[in-house]
Parts: structure tokens; C-alpha cells; sequence
């Protein structure tokens, strides 16, 4: 069993912007959902856990490594995907790969090529190894990016938005791929996303302005808001007086009319309609609370 | 729009931080240019060809400045990722590309322009000697902004900004820069400027090319200015026309049209453009591999292999890249041109050299260390920067490679890129000596520029990719490293002299065939070893500090530092610790402790204190040898020398004297004058004065003894006393009085120090003078020991040689009195000796240089009977020719009875080629013919002496290679002496005197001196004026004293020509004329008998130079050869037969003559063997 431990973790940048504030985590095999807004402070912590990155304060230990001083350790068990990326241009995707694998020390030449083999495979890249990953399609881009997040044996894969720019049928590949591969090994997956970590996410915390403001497993903090969550469909022009009046978490566009939703431990007034509260709702809830108690 | 579009161009380019910094930076560079002063003597220093001179080297500067506006200019976008945006707007094509070029060519002009002013501040303000300062005149500065500033501005932006338009890329725009360069070092190379200095003058079409292909107009430049006196190019503006008008135009065309077809090409849907070709994906059936994880290793087999991964992926990257390519290419280009215009007839006759691996290394050295350091800049932020460039460092710096495997693997790819410089050089080498049947490779020479050049350039490789570990910002760590390399070239500027203190005192030790490596190799050694380990130490910090993922500041990376050592790492450090300091202490202690070190500072001290201590035994009277009996001991592997001196000196005074005062030269052993007293020493100075006992009378004679003895200490070398091929020279180790030439020359220096003006010394230039008009012949005696293997020679008959011991001996005795003008050579020799007509001719040589040996013997024997002949007899029975080694800086040297030759001028010349100029029967000659001119007819120390030493001696080498190779030697002579002349006075110091009153100028000795003999020639005939040579032989050449004057040679010449020819002779040596003479233009005509009739109307002029140095035009009324020729008179060789060549009186400019001649010649010529002074010989020939 592998334990990612992160202490009172704070990252403050040189432009004073406090982009991770008093992190502690406890996480173990599994997929670990990491849901935030952009700018929420996901990637800082995605690289600092992957030793990209120091931090001012606090303290990241995998296993026994202690990963601001043995970063090296760190990286030998991991696997990681940054949220962008680029490639050095005209080699090939299997090329890549290869190198790649290389540097992860896969040394049997054989190994690698099976392994380099099943990866393309597996994100569907088989057909287009030959080609130079510069040229690929955003899409194909990423899923190259999964692909050598997997090699060699992470335990500890980051993935950091895995599936933005993947069409449907790609993100359901792929996150079935990390659900498997995540079964042994630490899988923490940074989104915005918040059907991904529904589907496939055990554990899941939810981050915000460098701050964990929730955290637990994603069917028990729904039914924290059990019956809690409200809506009506209003005209656009009142939402402004909704906004004030209730404590509206969400607003939406269904089939061109305006639907909110409310937050509320009894039904608001006449015309809401009490529905089963998804992770969705879940999540903003939490930023609408956490924002208004500050 | 254009208005807005430039505007906000102005607005952008204004906010960057570059423009102040570059036009402050280019106004200091200019102040500290301009109060250098510097310029060559006689020249001022603001005068026009320098304000000219500087505004066009500096302006190779602008080069960056435009490149940097061009990146911020084209690149911005795609940088920023704004492309898309600004291609969708609504602009318009023409606006967008025109305001972008317009914004930075205006912005380029206006950052450099401050240069301008500070070139003019700088020469006003500073309190340069006024003296050296011409009037200020807007003009010097406002004519070389329009004419070199703006154009090669234009010409820059237009080329560099067209290759960033198109390409979109950051180092192909450094290329294109680059590139530029490029084009000007090739055409200085052809060209030899000053500003790659080399001493080989260049054939005028070379110059030609040249002064076209520099894109600067720099080549342009000095070829219109080329011949100006000092007086010309501080009155002189440039003339816009001729080549350098040409360059202008072609290049503003050029660059015009470039701008134009870029525009054309220019699209902005460029991006867009690759369309993806629709690949048919092959849907063969899946084979479905399932993913298994694998255990990944990560031991040092892992780790190597990794290196070896990322290693094969750097090199590829780069061997790929454009950039690299060209600069290969540019390489190659380079390396080549330099041997083959070396190689083939790259001398200053236009003779070649046998392609001795060594000389094939110097020549490509040279160019390396140029081109390394521009891939040693570029490369290093290209490699530390790619992955962060290409936004793929999350990816690779997650995986589990060490710092130190990153690292290496970048410092291997970058230290291969001197290396496969190197390499390709020596293969270009090789194929180069295959090519002349040269066989001897030498490979252990080549590899030696490994060790000798690539070892800084590897150092400074570490030094650049440890500044790019800590520096933050791609560019200002190229900058950064661009700094260093400059500064440590010129650490002395910033006090930092000490071997120790700068990498670019890294000496780099030469080589030359006879005798090897010089000395310096072992301080060469010793701080290699030294450098080596600190760059050790940065690479280890430099990889401890290597960045991973986002940068941490600097104080945290630092504080990182700390972790992670481990114990090899440990040790590793602390051994390279050891290593440089126990290098740099033995550095310290043989260059400070062992030797006295001393710095400029210390030197001028030194000489300051001399000066101020000794000036007043200035005045004392100098006694002078007539026997000198020495006894030299050599010691050549251990590099020390001995002397015991047994001199008798006579008072050759008026007064009699009571004190004499010496300064020892080597230090003194033992010293002592015949009855007198040593009353003052200093050891410091190593100075002594004497007090005799009776005052000594004029004539009287004393005995004089010395011992001196020379020891390399610690570092020093000495080109005199080397492992084989030692030349100990009267001039290296006999006591002087008085040592005028230490006093401080600098004449602000001397202001400063206090010292009273000094009056200008005479340079001694021609090598025959002697320092003093008193001597006389002595009767001279030597016994000389030197190492078993080698033999030592000297002047004077062989009276005995012995083995004694390990040491060889041999005892010299002159049979008759000998100027003393005495050598002492000792080396490795091969002989070869020859009987002929009773002199013995011995030859004494490397055994590797046989090639020239037989040729060397035919030249002396062809000049001795010559000579004898016309000029009287040998004053021995031997005629000894020794090699020297190439460290020498000239051609030979002529000692009683014996002549030493260098051996890359003489013995490696190649003369295989028998159609081209044979240069070593030239200098044969020359060295043979001084047995008389200057050995036995032995002028006064007073001006025009040359011309019997130098002016005869060319006469006689001009009329043997006549005799026996034929005109078109003649030809080649007369070529390079009127190059001497014109190129000589125009650096002369001082305004140019007549002939007869030569004074130390070798333009005049031996480049006027020559055309007027040869003239000489023409008008009284050879015998005539072999008579009038000899003469002068029988009436001074018997006295011991020196006495012959060029008063005397004029008397004789009247004597023995009409007199209406005494005027032309007054011109040639009285005068200052030169002449311009050509052909304009030929018509023929077939007459009824079958013969033909040659109109031929001449070019004709002739001008004076007066006192002040200005010129007038004057008339002409003198006999000048016109001649017909079958072939270019150049070819004419003994066998050929010349249809006519006889003199015409010349009386005015444009005259015409008609000759009658039984077959139509090829070519026309007037002076066709260049017998006056004529700045363009090329135009007296014409072709039918």
C-alpha cells in the first residue's frame, strides 16, 4: 500500500500570489479526484508533489520519501502528465516514447518495445507512431502525454486535466485505463471535471484558492446535501432577485430557460422542486459556502 | 494606418528596455574608442580614414542591435502567441511588413547613431595630445554615417529581417547575422586588413573581389585608401566612387531586392500553410499488446544508458538544425579558402609553402576559436534553453535521471561542436596535403590542437553551461557568456594580467618544424591543468544547481545546493579543489617566485626608474671592438647559454675619457675593463660603471672581458636558446652602454610620470644597419661547445672540432677582419657540402627540409660567380647557410661568411611548380649578394646607407633571376617592391624623404631602392652600372671603416652619364616622384609588306610630393621601355624570345608613338617590368 502524506504544504510566489495555503492530504492506492476552478492552485500542487516545483513551507512525503530531499527517489516511482506540454519536433511518437521510456530506465531493449507497444495501443496511437507527436491534434497530443505517464511502473501518477481536449470516446478510454492501472498504485487526477471524479474517483478533495476546503468520498459528501438542493425555472430577468433572496449555488441553461439551483435545508418557496443532489451540486455548494463564509 | 501601425511600432520598440540600453551602450563604446586614441603614427587620431576606419568596424556592431529589433520586431508575435490575432486583423499586408522594417531599421540607426557622438566626444574631451588632433569637422563624421552607418544598416536589417520574416526562427536569424559576418571576415581574409592583420600584401584583383563582397564596405574602404600617405588621410575625405561606390550600390540593391522578393514570399497565412497530408491510416487489424507495467532500473548501467539516449538525441537535434549546418558550411568554406590562398601562391612573391602539418594547423586555428565561440554562445543557451523552448521539461524533468546525466549529456553535445570543427579542419587539412603529394600527416600535430585549442574552448563550455544553470533568463545568459569570452581576451583592460586570472591567457603554444613545441608549453601545461580542474568544480555545482520543473530563486537553489552529495561527488570536489590549487601554485610559484613577475604597471616603473637613474651616463663615450675572441658554451635542452667574452676595444672618441658605464643584457658573470675600477653597480639594473685609472686617449686600445650567462627560469622562453635550432645573435647577450630603447617611448606616458620629452628615436629597421657608425672590422676568434647531437656554427674558418666529454666542440678563427656583426647557431644540422670554384658552399638544415637544398646550392653558385665576377672577390673560402626556425620574423640574415635562412621561408617554400616565381632562389640571392653589399662595401650609419646594403643587393637578385629564369622574375620582383613602397609609405610615421636621404624607411630600402636601380639599369645598362658598383667596391670596400655614402654613389653616376640625364637621376634620388603610367588605348594596322604598325597612346603622369607632404602634378621628359609582347610580359621566361622592348622618350601625358613590328603582338605594355614607382602596375599591359 502506498501513501502519499502532504503536511501544512504552502506555496507563496515571488509576485506575492499565495497559490497553495496550508495543504495536508493523506492519500493511498486508488484514484484521488482533485477537483478545482482554474486558478484554484491544482497544478501548483500537482507539480510541487512531483518535485517540479519547492515549496515555501510544509512537507510532501511518499512512502519514506521525503520528496523536497529526495526528489530523485520521488521520481523513479512516478508517472506524470502536466497539464501542457510541447515535444522536441520531428520525432516520432514511438521514438519519443522509446526515449522516454529509456530515461525511466526501462533497459531491456525488448521490454521496451512491448511496453512502448501496448501504450500506443492503449491510447489508441498505434496507427499514428510513425508520425511526429509536433503534428498531432490537441487530442492526440494529450493521449500521447497519458501514454508516457504509464511507463515503466509509476506508483504515483499526476495526471493534471487528463481529459481536456479528449473527445467522449478518448476520456472514457482513458480514464477506464487509469481506473485499472489504479487499483495498486496512487492515482491522483486533477480536474474541473466533476463527472470524471464521480465516475471513477473513490476519494476526491476539492481545492480552492490554494486551500483543501472539502475532502472524502464522493457518494458520502452528496449525501451531505441530501435534500438540500432546490430548483426552479425562472426568467433570466429575476435571477438577480433570486440571487439575493436564496442562497442560488448554480445556474444553468436548460433548453434555452433559466434553472436554479438553491441551496437550502427546506424548500425556498412555491415553484422549487426538491432534486437528488449530483456531485455537481456537491462541489458548488461547497465553493458557494466557502466563498460566502469568508 | 501606416501611421498608427508605425506608431505603435515606435511605442513598443521605445518600451523595451534594449533601446536605451543599446544606444547608451553604443555612445560609451564610442567615448571609449574615440579617447583611446589610436590610429598609426603620423596619422591623427580623429582624422578622416579614422573616424572612417572605426565608424566601419563598429558598425559590424549594429549587427546585434538588429538582430534583437528584428526578433522583437517579427518574432514577438509568434512568441507571444499572438499570430493568430494579428494575421485575422484587419491589416493589411503591405502595412504590417513595411511598418515592421521600417520600425526597425529607423530603430537600429537610431541606437547606433550615439556611437557617432561618442567617437567625437571622445576625441575632444579627453585630453588626447593635441598634436595628434586634427580641426573638428562635422564632415569626418557625417560622411561615414551616410556612406558605411545607414547603408550597412539598411543593408543588415533588410537581409537579417528578411531570413526572420520567412523562417519565423529564432537561431536562423542569429545564423543569418552570422552569416553577415561572415561575408566581411572572408573578404578581410582576402583582402589582409589591418584588421586581421597579416603582413602578405594582396594582388589587386583579390582586392578587387574583396572590396565588392564585403557587405560593410569595410574591404571597400581600405582599398581606396590603401597607398594614402598620413598627409592624405588627415586631409582627405573619401571619394564616393570606384569600387567602394560600387560596393554601395551593389549591396543597397541587393538588399532591396531581397526586401522585395520577401515580400512577395511573405504570406501571413504562412502557419497555415503545411496542409496535413491525408495519411491512409493502415486499419490493419489490432494487435492488441496489453500494458504491463515494468520495473524500471535505475543503477549506473541505467543511468549510462540514459546518457546515451539523451546524448544521440541532442546531436541529432543539432547536426539537423540549420543553424548548425551553416555555420559548418561557413567553416568549411573558411578553412578551405585559408589553405588554398596559403597553399598556392598565398606569399608575397605569390609563392607557395609545402604543406608541413604545422603550418596547415596555424592556419586553421586561427578561424576556430572564432567560430567555436559563436557555437559555444548560441549552442549553450540553445541546449540548457530546449526543452524549456519547447515546453517539454515538465515531462522530461519528472523522469528519474540524475542532474548529472542531463547535464553531461548537454556539456558532451556542446564540446563536440569545437570538436567537429576541429576534425573537419584536419580532415580539409589532409585532403589538402594529399592533394600536393604531401605524405608526413603528423597525426600526433593535429591532434595536439586538441589539447592546445580545444581544452580553453572546453573550459569555456563549462563556464557557459554553469552560467546557464544559474542565470534565469535565456538571453541574459547568452549575453552573459558572450561577455566573458570577450572580457577574458581582454582581462589585462580590467587589471587581471596574472596568467592565473583570466582563461584567455591560456597561451597557446607554437610549433615550428625544426625545433617543436615552444617553451610555453610548459606554463601551457601547468594552467590547463589548472582550468581543467575549475571547470571540473562548475560543472559539479552546475549540475548540483541544475533546474528541474519551475525555477526556484536563487537563494533557494543555493540553499539546495547543500543536499544531495554524494560521497564520490564529495571527493570528486575536493580533489579538483587540490588539483587547481596545486597547479595554480606552481603557476605562482615559477611565474612570481622563481622569475620576477611583473606586471605593465611594474614595467613602465622599471623603465621610468632606469631612465631617471642612468640619463646621465647617456653622454658617455661607447668603446668599440677590434678583436673579440668568445668562448660560447650552448646547453640547448636545458635552455641556458654561456659567453666568456676577450674583447680588445678602442676609444674611438676625440677626448679622452675616464668613466665608461655598460647595462648587461643577459646577466653578467664577471666584467672587467683593463685598468679601471668598478665604482657603481647596481644589481637591480644590472649596471656598471668604470672609472680607469689614467683617462683613456683616443685610439688607445684595452683589453675588455665579460662573462654572461642565460638561464630560462620558471616560465620564460627565449627564441635565441631552444631544444634544436639555437641563433645566439651579438644583439642578444653583448653589454651596451646606455640602453636608450628602455626609456618609456609613449609620450602621455611620460607626461604623466613626469619625464621630460623625449626626442623621437630612429626605428632600426633594415637589417644590416649597425647601431653605431664607430664600428669597424674586427678580427674575430670563437671556441664553441654545444650538446654531442648538434653542431655549433659561427663566422671564421673551422680551425678544429673535438669531442670532449658529452659536448661537441668547434673552434672558429676569421683569416681576415669581419664585420661584427657575429651569430652563434647550434641544432640538430644535416650537411651537405659543395666544392665550388674553391669556395666551399655548406649547407646546414633540418634533414626533414631537403627539399630546396640543391636549388639553395645552384642560387649560391650563380650569385658567387656573378658577383665575383662583376663585383670582385669572396672575402672567404666557405659560404655557410644555416636553418633557423620559423619563430624568426624574417627572411634571413647575413653574417660574415655566413647566412642564416628561416625554415618556413626558405627551406618549406614549395618551387615545385617551375612556371611560378622561385622564391628561394630569390632569397638565396639576396642573402648571398649581402656577402658584398653589406659585408664588404659597408655604408655609413647615415641616411641613404640602404641603398647599398638593401637597393644593391635587390639590383643583384633582380639581374641573376634575370640571367637565369628570365623577365617574368623580373616581373614578380617589381610587383612586390612597388607593394612595399606604396603600402609602406602609407603607414610611414613620417612624410616621406627622397631616396638618398633614407633614413631606416624599409619601404625605401627595399621597395623604391629597387625600381631605381632597375631604372638605373635601363638608362646606363647593366655593365655600366656594374662598373659604378664595383668601383665604389675598390675605392671603400678595402678600409675597415665604414665610410660609403650616398653622396658617393650620386657622384659616380653623373660621372658616368650625359648630362642632360643628371636631371631624371635627381628625380629618382632627390625627389619624391611617382608616376602613373598605362596604356590607353592601341590601334593597328596591316601595312603592304606584311608588317604591322602599332599606334600606341600612353598614359603618362607624373607627381611630386613636397615637404609638407602634399602632392602636385608635374611634367615628364624621360626614356621609359614600351614594349611588345607574344604573351603577358608576366610569362615571359628566359627561353622566350620578346618581339620588341625598347626605351622612348616620354615627354607629355597622352603621347603616341607608332612601331613597326613583323607580327601582331598579344599584348602592349609601357614600363612593363616596373621600373618606376607606380601604384598601378596593372594597367601599364594591355591585351590586343
Amino acid at each position: 500500500m502506498n501513501t502519499l502524506q502532504i503536511n501544512n504544504l504552502s506555496k507563496t510566489y515571488p509576485n506575492g500570489v499565495k497559490a497553495l495555503d496550508g495543504i495536508n492530504l493523506k492519500i493511498t492506492n486508488g484514484m484521488f479526484g482533485l477537483l478545482g476552478a482554474n486558478g484554484a492552485g491544482k497544478s501548483s500542487l500537482m507539480r510541487t508533489i512531483a518535485a517540479l516545483q519547492d515549496a515555501s513551507s510544509g512537507s510532501i512525503a511518499f512512502n519514506a520519501i521525503d520528496v523536497a530531499k529526495q526528489p530523485q527517489d520521488l521520481r523513479k516511482q512516478l508517472g506524470y502528465l502536466p497539464q501542457e506540454f510541447g515535444v522536441y519536433p520531428k520525432v516520432s511518437a514511438e521514438k519519443l516514447l522509446n526515449h522516454l521510456a529509456v530515461l525511466k530506465g526501462i533497459i531491456n531493449k525488448k521490454e521496451r518495445k512491448t511496453q512502448v507497444t501496448a501504450l500506443l495501443q492503449q491510447v489508441n496511437l498505434y496507427q499514428h507512431r510513425k508520425k511526429a507527436v509536433y503534428t498531432f491534434s490537441g487530442g492526440m497530443r494529450q493521449r500521447f502525454g497519458i501514454a508516457q505517464a504509464l511507463l515503466a511502473n509509476p506508483q504515483l501518477i499526476i495526471v493534471d486535466e487528463p481529459t481536456a481536449g479528449l473527445d467522449p470516446e478518448e476520456s472514457n478510454r482513458f480514464l477506464n485505463l487509469l481506473s485499472e492501472i489504479g487499483e495498486n498504485v496512487i492515482v491522483i487526477l486533477s480536474t474541473h471535471i466533476v463527472e470524471d471524479v464521480r465516475d471513477l474517483c473513490p476519494k476526491m478533495a476539492i481545492l480552492s484558492e490554494g486551500k483543501i476546503i472539502t475532502q472524502g468520498n464522493p457518494s458520502e459528501l452528496i449525501d451531505t446535501i441530501n435534500g438540500k438542493i432546490w430548483t426552479k425555472i425562472i426568467p433570466k430577468k429575476d435571477l438577480k432577485i433570486y440571487q439575493k433572496a436564496f442562497d442560488v449555488i448554480s445556474t444553468k441553461l436548460v433548453s434555452g430557460e433559466t434553472q436554479i439551483r438553491v441551496l437550502s435545508d427546506e424548500r425556498p418557496e412555491g415553484g422549487f422542486e426538491a432534486i437528488s443532489p449530483s456531485l455537481e451540486d456537491f462541489y458548488f455548494a461547497t465553493l458557494f459556502t466557502n466563498s460566502s463564509n469568508q | 494606418m501606416y501611421k498608427q501601425l508605425l506608431q505603435f511600432e515606435v511605442f513598443y520598440q521605445l518600451k523595451q528596455r534594449a533601446f536605451p540600453i543599446f544606444a547608451l551602450l553604443f555612445l560609451a563604446l564610442g567615448i571609449f574608442v574615440g579617447k583611446q586614441g589610436y590610429a598609426p603614427t603620423g596619422v591623427n587620431f580623429n582624422s578622416y580614414t579614422q573616424v572612417y576606419f572605426f565608424t566601419g568596424i563598429f558598425s559590424l556592431g549594429s549587427v546585434f542591435i538588429i538582430m534583437f529589433f528584428t526578433i522583437s520586431a517579427i518574432l514577438r508575435d509568434k512568441h507571444h502567441k499572438m499570430e493568430a490575432l494579428i494575421y485575422s486583423a484587419p491589416i493589411k499586408k503591405t502595412q504590417y511588413f513595411w511598418s515592421r522594417f521600417l520600425g526597425t531599421f529607423i530603430f537600429s540607426v537610431l541606437a547606433f547613431t550615439p556611437f557617432m557622438l561618442g567617437l567625437m566626444a571622445g576625441a575632444s574631451f579627453f585630453g588626447l595630445d593635441p598634436e595628434r588632433l586634427s580641426p573638428f569637422h562635422i564632415l569626418s563624421y557625417i560622411q561615414p554615417w551616410l556612406y558605411l552607418v545607414i547603408p550597412n544598416i539598411f543593408i543588415c536589417t533588410s537581409i537579417i529581417f528578411a531570413v526572420s520574416t520567412l523562417t519565423k526562427n529564432n537561431i536562423a536569424t542569429y545564423v543569418s547575422a552570422v552569416f553577415i559576418y561572415m561575408l566581411y571576415m572572408v573578404s578581410s581574409i582576402f583582402l589582409n586588413s589591418p584588421a586581421i592583420a597579416q603582413s602578405v600584401p594582396t594582388s589587386p584583383e583579390g582586392m578587387a573581389i574583396a572590396a565588392l563582397s564585403d557587405p560593410f564596405g569595410i574591404a571597400a574602404f581600405f582599398e581606396q585608401t590603401q597607398y594614402w600617405t598620413p598627409f592624405q588621410r588627415n586631409t582627405q575625405l573619401l571619394s564616393f566612387s570606384g569600387l567602394f561606390m560600387w560596393n554601395r550600390l551593389i549591396w543597397i540593391l541587393a538588399s532591396i531586392g531581397v526586401l522585395l522578393g520577401t515580400y512577395a514570399l511573405f504570406s501571413f497565412r504562412t502557419f497555415n500553410k503545411k496542409v496535413k497530408k491525408a495519411t491512409k491510416l493502415s486499419k490493419a487489424a489490432k494487435v492488441n499488446t496489453p500494458y504491463k507495467p515494468l520495473v524500471g532500473i535505475y543503477n549506473f548501467k541505467a543511468q549510462f544508458i540514459a546518457f546515451k539516449a539523451l546524448l544521440n538525441m541532442e546531436l541529432k537535434a543539432v547536426f539537423k538544425s540549420i543553424p548548425f549546418v551553416a555555420v559548418l558550411l561557413m567553416w568549411l568554406f573558411m578553412v578551405f579558402s585559408e589553405l588554398s590562398s596559403t597553399l598556392f601562391g598565398g606569399g608575397a612573391y605569390n609563392d607557395s609553402l609545402h604543406p608541413f602539418t604545422n603550418i596547415l594547423v596555424e592556419i586553421i586555428v586561427e578561424p576556430l576559436i572564432t567560430f567555436s565561440f559563436i557555437l559555444i554562445v548560441f549552442y549553450s543557451a540553445e541546449l540548457v534553453w530546449k526543452e524549456r523552448s519547447y515546453n517539454f521539461n515538465s515531462i522530461i524533468d519528472a523522469t528519474p535521471v540524475s542532474n548529472a546525466v542531463f547535464f553531461l549529456s548537454k556539456l558532451t553535445t556542446l564540446l563536440a561542436l569545437p570538436c567537429i570543427l576541429i576534425i573537419s579542419g584536419i580532415a580539409m587539412s589532409i585532403a589538402f596535403q594529399m592533394a600536393l603529394g604531401y605524405s608526413n600527416f603528423e597525426f600526433e600535430l593535429y591532434a595536439s590542437i586538441f589539447y592546445h585549442y580545444g581544452l580553453q574552448l572546453a573550459v569555456f563550455c563549462m563556464i557557459a553551461l554553469f552560467v546557464h544553470s544559474l542565470v534565469k533568463y535565456k538571453y541574459l545568459g547568452m549575453g552573459i557568456v558572450g561577455a566573458i569570452i570577450v572580457l577574458s581576451s581582454k582581462a589585462a583592460m580590467l587589471g587581471l594580467e596574472h596568467p592565473l586570472t583570466s582563461i584567455g591567457f591560456l597561451p597557446h603554444p607554437s610549433y615550428t618544424n625544426m625545433n617543436g613545441f615552444s617553451g610555453i608549453t610548459k606554463l601551457f601545461n601547468h594552467l590547463s591543468l589548472y582550468w581543467i580542474a575549475i571547470g571540473g568544480m562548475l560543472c559539479l555545482l552546475s549540475f548540483k544547481l541544475w533546474q528541474r520543473g519551475i525555477f526556484s530563486s536563487l537563494i533557494v537553489q543555493l540553499a539546495n545546493l547543500k543536499y544531495n552529495w554524494t560521497k564520490a561527488q564529495g571527493i570528486a570536489f575536493i580533489m579538483l579543489i587540490i588539483t587547481s590549487i596545486s597547479a595554480a601554485s606552481v603557476v605562482y610559484y615559477n611565474t612570481n617566485i622563481i622569475s620576477t613577475y611583473e606586471t605593465a604597471a611594474d614595467n613602465l616603473d622599471y623603465r621610468e626608474q632606469y631612465e631617471r637613474q642612468f640619463k646621465k651616463y647617456e653622454s658617455l663615450e661607447r668603446l668599440y671592438p677590434v678583436v673579440m675572441k668568445t668562448e660560447v658554451d650552448i646547453f640547448p635542452s636545458e635552455g641556458m647559454f654561456s659567453i666568456k667574452g676577450n674583447y680588445v676595444v678602442k676609444h674611438k672618441g676625440t677626448q679622452p675619457i675616464s668613466q665608461v658605464f655598460i647595462t648587461e643584457r643577459v646577466p653578467l658573470q664577471q666584467i672587467d675593463f683593463e685598468d679601471a675600477r668598478l665604482v657603481e653597480h647596481d644589481s637591480v639594473f644590472g649596471t656598471y660603471l668604470f672609472e680607469f685609472k689614467n683617462p683613456i686617449q683616443p685610439q688607445q686600445l684595452l683589453n675588455y672581458s665579460f662573462e654572461t650567462k642565460k638561464t630560462l627560469k620558471g616560465y620564460e622562453t627565449d627564441i635565441a636558446i631552444v631544444n634544436s635550432g639555437t641563433y645566439i645573435n651579438f644583439r642578444d647577450f653583448e653589454p651596451f652602454d646606455y640602453a636608450k630603447h628602455y626609456e618609456i617611448t609613449n609620450a602621455i606616458e611620460r607626461e604623466k610620470r613626469n619625464l621630460p620629452k623625449r626626442e623621437v628615436d630612429k626605428q632600426i629597421d633594415s637589417h644590416l644597419a649597425m647601431e653605431n657608425s664607430k664600428y669597424e672590422k674586427v678580427d674575430f676568434e670563437t671556441v664553441m661547445s654545444t650538446q654531442n647531437d648538434q653542431i655549433a656554427l659561427s663566422s671564421g674558418e673551422l680551425v678544429r672540432k673535438w669531442n670532449e666529454g658529452d659536448r661537441h666542440y668547434f673552434h672558429y678563427k676569421s683569416k681576415s677582419k669581419v664585420i661584427p656583426m657575429l651569430a652563434y647557431f647550434s641544432a640538430e644540422y644535416a650537411t651537405k657540402k659543395t666544392n665550388f670554384k674553391g669556395i666551399s658552399i655548406e649547407q646546414y638544415y633540418d634533414e626533414d627540409h631537403y627539399f630546396n637544398i640543391d636549388q639553395i646550392e645552384e642560387s649560391s653558385e650563380y650569385t658567387l660567380d656573378y658577383c665575383i665576377e662583376n663585383f670582385g672577390a669572396y672575402a672567404f673560402d666557405h659560404l655557410r647557410i644555416a636553418e633557423i626556425p620559423g619563430h624568426w620574423p624574417f627572411g634571413g640574415f647575413a653574417h660574415p661568411g655566413l647566412i642564416s635562412m628561416v625554415e618556413d621561408r626558405l627551406y618549406l617554400t614549395d618551387i615545385r611548380d617551375t612556371e611560378a616565381f622561385n622564391l628561394v632562389a630569390k632569397r638565396t640571392i639576396h642573402e648571398v649578394a649581402h656577402q658584398w653589399w653589406g659585408h664588404v662595401l659597408i655604408p655609413k650609419v647615415a641616411p641613404g646607407g640602404a641603398i647599398f646594403t638593401e637597393g644593391f643587393a635587390k639590383y643583384t637578385e633582380a639581374v641573376i633571376m634575370d640571367k637565369y629564369y628570365g623577365k617574368r622574375a623580373v616581373y614578380q620582383l617589381a610587383q612586390t617592391a612597388n607593394r612595399r613602397y606604396f603600402s609602406g609609405r602609407s603607414y610611414a610615421s613620417k612624410i616621406e624623404p627622397p631616396l638618398f636621404l633614407e633614413d631606416e624607411e624599409s619601404y625605401l630600402a627595399y621597395g623604391k631602392s629597387y625600381t631605381v636601380m632597375l631604372a638605373l639599369r635601363d638608362l646606363i645598362g647593366e655593365q655600366g652600372l656594374n662598373t659604378i658598383m664595383r668601383d665604389l667596391i675598390d675605392r671603400f670596400g678595402t678600409s675597415n671603416a665604414f665610410g660609403i655614402t650616398s653622396t658617393h654613389l650620386l657622384e659616380a653616376l653623373y660621372a658616368a652619364s650625359p648630362t642632360e640625364h643628371h636631371v631624371l637621376i635627381d628625380d629618382w634620388f632627390k625627389r619624391v616622384i611617382t608616376y602613373d603610367l598605362g596604356i590607353n588605348e592601341s590601334t593597328h594596322k596591316e601595312l603592304a609588306n606584311g608588317q604591322f604598325e602599332i599606334s600606341i597612346k600612353i598614359k603618362a603622369k607624373r607627381s611630386q610630393m613636397l615637404d609638407t607632404g602634399d602632392t602636385k602634378s608635374i611634367s615628364i621628359n624621360e626614356p621609359i621601355q614600351i614594349g611588345l609582347f607574344r604573351k603577358h610580359p608576366r610569362l615571359i621566361s628566359k627561353d622566350d624570345t620578346i618581339l620588341y622592348l625598347k626605351p622612348h622618350q616620354v615627354t607629355k601625358d597622352g603621347q603616341e608613338f607608332k612601331i613597326i613590328v613583323d607580327e601582331l603582338p598579344s599584348h602592349i605594355a609601357i614600363d612593363p617590368y616596373g621600373t618606376r614607382t607606380d601604384e598601378r602596375l596593372t594597367d601599364n599591359v594591355i591585351q590586343l
